[in-house]
């Protein structure tokens, strides 16, 4: 791990901090007169935080871990977390599902878990059980109300998610998915330092074909090459909108709604159409298969486009396992077929 | 970032502040890619996309643009003051300052860093979905605790708009029939050609959630903005959608939008 991109040094550090880590710590010339001098020389800063090694524990019996990250917000990369745990439980692998999205996490209730809370025993935090093979763990189940906004700097982020890798007891894992924040912030590094003696399998990264969220996304595939984690793949989410033709809507000229006697008409004239298909083109960006290419430019594998599906958005709504509830909707087929070039990549990296 | 192109258009002198540290797409969306800042005696140049319209991000300071900005929290600060006491907007009528999503170390810097300088307000953007509606009231809790008024509630990404002949049809194969339908349709149906089509993407379980939910929490809603692929498309190309698409599906909406913000503001003012 390159040390050099996550600095620890203290906020009243000289200038040209060397770090407290590195081996000159306290006795470059550049720590003349800063006030941790002395602790920095003493090698005390030096010495691996006792907390990782809990946390190897605790890995122990952890198969595989996949963080799922991407550049921005709202291109839907908590809808596949969720949905990725979800698939993989129903498949009958045991799951777990940590959401270190500590100032947004949308996880419980995208599993239907809204309002429960996290039990302690003498093993440690207990994951909220969705089915016996499906535990979940966010600071969504332990804010006093669900509204509250959870307003913390840096180091408490840091606090909260260490103790998520320390305390909490997953008992035995086929897969632990990550849910974090959109971005490279605070919890992510977080992430990383504290996995390093890990083995994280990989990261899935989610994009939109906007060439905006693709800017972001290749920073975020950036950040994994310096910190040296593995690219299991880049989805292409929100993809062509995929709806039956008879849930279109049609307005008139003054945008009265005319949908009824339009289909009727169409039942008349074009009775065919009313069993089509449709696709529409929302978020496209300026460059077709947008986000093939770009993962193809950056040298990292793609493993697939999913459709924008009101039936998908539905099922996160309300806490549903998708690919069970709408075996047949548009983003099924992908959806799968995505989760299963996961399962291989992550099978390759194993026996690497 | 098209608040501040349409208030420009409209002949305001209009600066622009983007303080994602992490995520700053406010370049591109305003055509700045590439561009550098510049330092003067009074300070730091905004970047000029019009002559009333200055633009100040992080974005505009990384060596590449596809670099990850992996700050801590202190670090992000120190930029984020240096933005507030640093760049010389000179005169300005609005400032918008973009931020990121959420409540973080952004939000808590620049709360602080302007509690002596009078912000009007918050225009709160959210999308039906109720996930994402459960975000935004945390926002919205976020700001009365910090007493920033909410000026409105906007709901982003409703109903799909879009002209029916930009929609493609496929068979049960999944080939693309769009030409033989299209053909067909004009010989049977031809007024079905001319027709607007809406679709539900994002719908969340409760209908006109923004609404309500703004309504519950005690703030005003000034507005939906349907999904329209022209305003993306005007996004990705850094320019000002009001100007290029003045018939588009959400144009009215978010002129609409941008008066009853302009109309909070100015109420405020005179409190």
């Amino acid at each position: 791990m390159n040390n050099s991109i996550l600095p620890d040094k203290p906020s009243n550090s000289n200038k040209t901090c060397v770090g407290p880590t590195s081996e000159k710590a306290g006795k470059a010339d550049t720590c003349k007169g800063c006030p941790n001098q002395s602790a920095c020389a003493s090698g005390a800063t030096k010495l691996p935080d006792p907390s990782l090694k809990k946390i190897r524990a605790r890995f122990e019996t952890i198969g595989h871990t996949i963080l799922v990250l991407s550049g921005k917000g709202g291109v839907g990369k908590s809808t596949v977390a969720c949905q990725l745990a979800f698939t993989l439980a129903s498949q009958g692998f045991q799951v777990g599902l940590l959401d270190v999205d500590i100032c947004g996490p949308s996880v419980p209730q995208m599993l239907g878990l809204s309002g429960q809370e996290v039990h302690q025993s003498s093993s440690g935090w207990s994951p909220v059980y969705v089915r016996d093979n499906l535990g979940v763990m966010s600071i969504g189940f332990m804010l006093p109300g669900s509204d509250d906004a959870v307003i913390w700097r840096g180091p408490r982020k840091n606090g909260l998610i260490k103790q998520f890798f320390t305390d909490v007891d997953w008992e035995k894992l086929d897969y632990l998915i990550v849910d974090t924040p959109p971005g490279t912030s605070d919890e992510h590094i977080s992430t990383v330092q504290f996995l390093k003696d890990c083995d994280i399998d990989g990261a899935l990264v989610v994009t939109t074909p906007q060439e905006i969220s693709m800017a972001d996304v290749r920073k975020e595939i950036n950040f994994c090459k310096k910190t040296e984690i593995k690219v299991l793949g880049v989805v292409g989410n929100m993809d062509q909108l995929k709806i039956p033709f008879q849930s279109l809507l049609f307005s008139n000229g003054k945008g009265e709604n005319i949908t009824a006697q339009t289909m009727h008409e169409i039942s008349e004239k074009l009775p065919d159409l009313l069993d089509a298909v449709v696709s529409a083109n929302v978020f496209n960006g300026t460059v077709e298969r947008g986000p093939e290419k770009m993962a193809e430019l950056m040298e990292v594998p793609f493993i697939g486009y999913i459709p924008l599906d009101p039936n998908l958005l539905k099922a996160c709504e309300n806490g549903r396992p998708f690919v069970e509830e709408y075996p047949k909707s548009a983003a099924t087929e992908p959806f799968l077929s995505i989760v299963d070039r996961l399962k291989k990549a992550v099978e390759e990296k194993t026996m690497e | 970032a098209n608040w501040r192109f349409t208030l420009a258009s409209q002949g305001f002198q209009v600066g622009l502040l983007d303080v994602d540290i992490c995520g700053p797409s406010v370049p591109q969306m305003l055509g700045l890619s590439g561009q550098e800042v510049h330092q003067s005696s009074s300070g730091w140049s905004p970047v000029y996309v019009r002559d009333n319209l200055g633009v100040m991000s992080i974005g505009f300071m990384l060596p590449g643009s596809d670099d990850a900005v992996i700050w801590r929290g202190p670090r992000k600060n120190g930029l984020i003051k240096q933005f507030f006491t640093d760049v010389d907007w000179e005169k300005l009528d609005y400032l918008i300052v973009d931020t990121p999503p959420g409540t973080s170390d952004e939000h808590i810097s620049t709360v602080q860093f302007l509690k002596d300088c009078d912000i009007d307000g918050a225009l709160v953007v959210t999308t039906p979905q109720e996930i994402s509606m459960a975000d935004v009231r945390k926002e919205i809790n976020f700001c009365k605790k910090t007493e920033i008024k909410v000026l409105g509630v906007v709901g982003n990404m409703d109903q799909l708009k879009i002209p029916f002949q930009s929609l493609l049809f496929s068979n049960g194969k999944g080939e693309n029939i769009t030409a033989q339908t299209m053909h067909e349709i004009s010989e049977k149906l031809p007024d079905l050609l001319d027709a607007v089509v809406s679709a539900n993407v994002f719908n969340g379980t409760v209908e006109r959630g923004p609404e309500k939910m703004a309504e519950l929490m005690e703030v005003p809603f000034i507005g939906y903005i349907p999904l329209d692929p022209n305003l993306l498309k005007a996004c990705e190309n850094g320019r000002p959608f009001v100007e290029e698409y003045p018939k588009s599906a959400a144009t009215e909406p978010f002129l609409s939008i941008v008066d009853r913000l302009k109309k909070a503001v100015e109420e405020k003012t005179m409190e």
